[in-house]
């Protein structure tokens, strides 16, 4: 049987890695003694399975994890206690059993990002969001996605049918905070910050990724239509 | 500090390194009368976090109500960087404390190329490195672990150092400083030196012959111990042990629970210092372990455990143990491993029962290629323990074996390095010869040859340590030897193994040299992409520090050394005996065995070991 569980990550949990964080889960549900169920082999692992790794640096809303275990244990239990055993920074949101689900990872098919742009003057700012209100109007947006091998030649990319949300929330002299939702997973993937960079590029200024703040509001399957969490 | 800080973790390798909020990380209320001492760990927090005696002295401070004791590691060269730009002085992972406003900052010395990062650390600290130049403003600078039992390369730097095992006598430190408080300095120093195993080196005096070896050390002032005797835990069994150890939230070297089984050794390897200082052997018992285990695991929820000591397989009842910790731990699958294992075929049915949960790399140390290059050093494996073990490892399946050897070691020849060669050969032949239905393929050997170092209060602590281009030179013999596909040969950096040397036996004159060092860039020596051999002799050569007179020099028996103040329990005179058997090629039997008279047990401890 499988535990789905939501989760927060927030606070300065956000500058764990993602292979970070497969411990942490591991070593959390170890701590709540939970009846794990392991792979076969010399080196046995809990069968754990996350919807999408979460780069270094950013936090998340909706981050999903689906646990497959031996036998039920009480939801509610799990849940008051669960800040006992994980780290300041870890919030369970929500859980429940399901009976069986595909992996996890091969459901997801779009993402909902926040996304707080800073460290320009206020000028900048001003031109970026100008910029920013263009983007879901514009037919083709092409960026150019160097290639992996060096022998390649790079690649020209048009990023504008993976974005499929994308609009100006607020602004002011310090930032600008967008909402967007792209399509994220194995069939194609476009992060925040190449949007970012296209936008710094149309308007002739540069914006240091470093000073790019993404918060993960939502994953979402089903080509878009359904919430990741429902879904199995 | 907090919000300083966080906008630059955005930008260094691995912020995690410098965000605390580790499960069972400390967290207290700052009260008026709190001892505030800050752990230094002088390495990158992987390094620091992997060490056990950090784990044992932060959670044994924190049981403390008014003790807190907070965790510094060195930071990466890119944050160091970040920091120096941004203003941001070196402080706690807990509370984000700058280390200037703790009462006590305590490094911990394990490696003696760490000592660069202590001054890189004090120098991002905002503290003065000598302590004739700090004022009562200035934390406590205090030193304790293995290299703290020759304390002299860095007396002008520290004001207390703790001699030996720290349990008991970092808390009679603090307690007695609660008395004193941060304004009585002085005479806080002073009344200290009565701990036992406390040594304050601002109380004595050195001076040196012409020649530069030393003719005197003396106390200067009345009723300041002329010797300091090491510490030890008299009682081991049920003593103080973390069971709510630290989880690193990201990956460190030894990234599992630790439960330290005994301490001490019996086997007396002549080359080896931890032998000498961490005597007499103190065992825990397999129903402590049992119950510190249990604990440990529950509170980490970490997926290994390694049983820690000197000599693991050596436990008396190693047996029992790993049998009753194999039946408590397979459904959760939770590994064990031993850190160090000995080379007979006792050690395969232990293997065999642990890899019934995870198999894991097998490594081995022979440390020298011939048996009478191995009588010379006291390491007693011979050639049939050799071949028994590796016929059973092979057979049950293992296809990866790392053998550990060192060069330089006294009375070497060029015989004893083609004894390496031929031990790895055997190795490889070995597992040809076994039948092809056990045996897995694809074998790798890997051998690894460090280049000796000698060290205080070892049977080799006179012994010349050979020269770079010695080292050097054996080390390509080695690399032209060794020709089988399937050994893998790595050596360890002779330059680095240099400068360690003048460390390890160095005097007080020493410091200037480090000072220039850590002046002209050095840090993270340890670390070989950092570690700069030309900077390192220029800053000795202006401080007219002599490499030869620290590292390859002949020692006479008669001559004191640096560290002759120092008592670890373990006489002169045992020290000489053995040095003679080993250049008579004569072994020393175990302890265990029968009683050689060491010392440790008529001064320290009284009655037996």
């Amino acid at each position: 049987m499988i535990l789905r569980i939501q989760y927060r990550k927030n606070g300065m949990m956000k500058f764990l890695s993602h292979l970070d964080m497969v411990r942490l889960v591991e070593r959390s549900l170890r701590r709540a003694q939970m009846p794990l169920k392991f792979s076969q082999g010399y080196s046995p692992h809990p069968k754990i399975v996350f919807a999408a790794p979460l780069s270094v640096g950013l936090t998340s809303d909706y981050e999903l994890v689906d646990i497959e275990l031996t036998e039920e244990v009480d939801l509610e239990v799990f849940k008051t206690d669960f800040p006992k055993f994980f780290p300041n920074g870890i919030q369970i949101v929500r859980c429940q059993y399901l009976e069986a689900s595909k992996p996890l990872m091969s459901l997801v098919s779009d993402c909902a990002y926040a996304v707080k742009v800073a460290g320009i003057t206020p000028d900048l700012l001003v031109k970026f969001a100008k910029i920013a209100e263009t983007i879901i109007d514009q037919d083709e947006l092409m960026i150019t996605k160097k290639s992996k091998e060096k022998r390649k030649p790079d690649k020209e990319v048009n990023i504008r049918p993976m974005i499929k949300e994308f609009a100006v929330l607020d602004q002011n002299d310090e930032e600008v905070i967008l909402r967007m939702k792209l399509a994220s997973g194995s069939v194609a993937n476009l992060k925040p910050e190449i949007i970012i960079g296209k936008i710094a590029e149309m308007g002739e200024f540069t914006i240091d990724p470093f000073d790019v703040r993404v918060h993960r509001v939502m994953l979402f399957g089903d080509e878009g239509k359904t919430e990741l969490y429902v879904l199995n | 500090m907090i919000k300083k800080l966080e906008p630059l973790l955005y930008r260094v390798e691995k912020p995690a390194r410098y965000i605390g909020e580790e499960m069972n990380m400390a967290k207290k209320e700052i009260t008026p009368g709190m001892v505030r001492y800050g752990f230094a760990f002088p390495d990158v927090y992987e390094v620091g976090m992997s060490h056990l005696g950090m784990h044992i002295l932060y959670q044994l401070k924190n049981a403390e109500e008014d003790i807190f004791c907070e965790r510094i590691f060195a930071p990466w060269p890119d944050m160091e960087a970040l920091m120096r730009t941004n203003n941001i002085p070196l402080h706690t992972l807990e509370t984000f404390t700058p280390v200037k406003e703790l009462d006590f900052l305590g490094f911990t010395l394990q490696y003696e190329l760490s000592y660069t990062n202590i001054l890189n650390m004090m120098n991002l600290g905002g503290i003065p490195f000598l302590s004739k130049d700090r004022t009562e403003a200035d934390p406590i600078i205090l030193a304790g672990g293995p290299c703290a039992y020759n304390p002299e390369p860095i007396a002008d730097i520290v004001d207390i150092f703790i001699i030996g095992e720290g349990e008991e006598v970092n808390l009679e430190v603090l307690r007695l400083y609660k008395q004193y408080g941060k304004a009585n300095k002085a005479a806080f120093l002073k009344a200290a030196t009565a701990i036992k195993g406390v040594y304050v080196p601002s109380l004595y005096e050195v001076t040196y012959h012409e020649d530069g070896t030393i003719s005197s050390f003396e106390p200067t002032q009345a009723d300041v111990p002329r010797t300091i005797q090491k510490r030890i835990l008299p009682v081991f069994n049920e003593a103080f042990f973390p069971t709510n150890f630290l989880v690193p939230n990201i990956e460190t070297v030894h990234d599992r629970a630790i439960v330290e089984i005994f301490r001490g050794c019996t086997r007396g390897c002549r080359f080896c210092q931890a032998g000498m200082l961490y005597r007499p052997i103190r065992e825990r018992s397999v129903d402590n372990i049992m119950e510190i285990t249990d604990a440990m695991m529950k509170s980490t929820g970490f997926e290994e455990l390694s049983l820690a000591s000197l000599s693991t397989l050596d436990y008396s009842k190693i047996d029992e143990l790993v049998k009753k910790l194999v039946a408590k731990y397979e459904d959760q699958k939770i590994g064990i491993s031993l850190p160090s294992i000995r080379l007979d075929s006792f050690s395969i049915d232990i293997l065999s029962e642990i890899q019934k949960i995870r198999k894991t790399g097998l490594t081995f140390a022979p440390e020298a290629g011939t048996q009478r290059l191995r009588d010379v050093i006291n390491k007693g494996v011979n050639e049939k323990d050799l071949t028994e073990t590796m016929e059973q490892v092979f057979s049950l399946g293992w296809n990866k074996v790392k053998l550990y050897f060192m060069t330089g070691l006294p009375t070497e020849t060029y015989e004893d390095l083609d004894g390496i060669n031929e031990i790895a050969e055997k190795v490889c032949y070995l597992h040809k010869i076994t039948p092809v239905e056990q045996r897995m393929l694809g074998l790798t050997v890997s051998v690894a040859a460090a280049c000796f170092v000698p060290k205080p209060f070892t049977p080799f602590q006179w012994f010349p340590q050979d020269t770079l281009e010695v080292f050097e030179e054996k080390q390509r013999y080695l690399k032209q030897i060794i020709k089988n596909r399937k050994v893998k040969f790595n050596y360890h950096g002779a330059q680095q193994s240099v400068i360690e040397a003048v460390f390890a036996r160095g005097d007080r004159r020493v410091a200037k040299g480090l000072i220039a060092a850590w002046e002209s860039g050095c840090k993270f020596d340890g670390w070989l992409e950092f570690f700069n051999y030309e900077k390192w002799i220029a800053a000795f050569d202006a401080n007219d520090i002599s490499v030869d007179f620290y590292a390859h020099r002949t020692r006479s028996y008669d001559e004191m050394l640096p560290w002759d103040h120092i008592d670890c329990g373990v006489t002169k005179e045992f020290l000489i005996r053995e040095n003679e058997d080993a250049l008579a090629g004569k072994v020393t039997q175990d302890c265990r065995e029968g009683c050689s008279a060491c010392g440790v047990n008529s001064g320290l401890i009284g009655g037996l070991c």
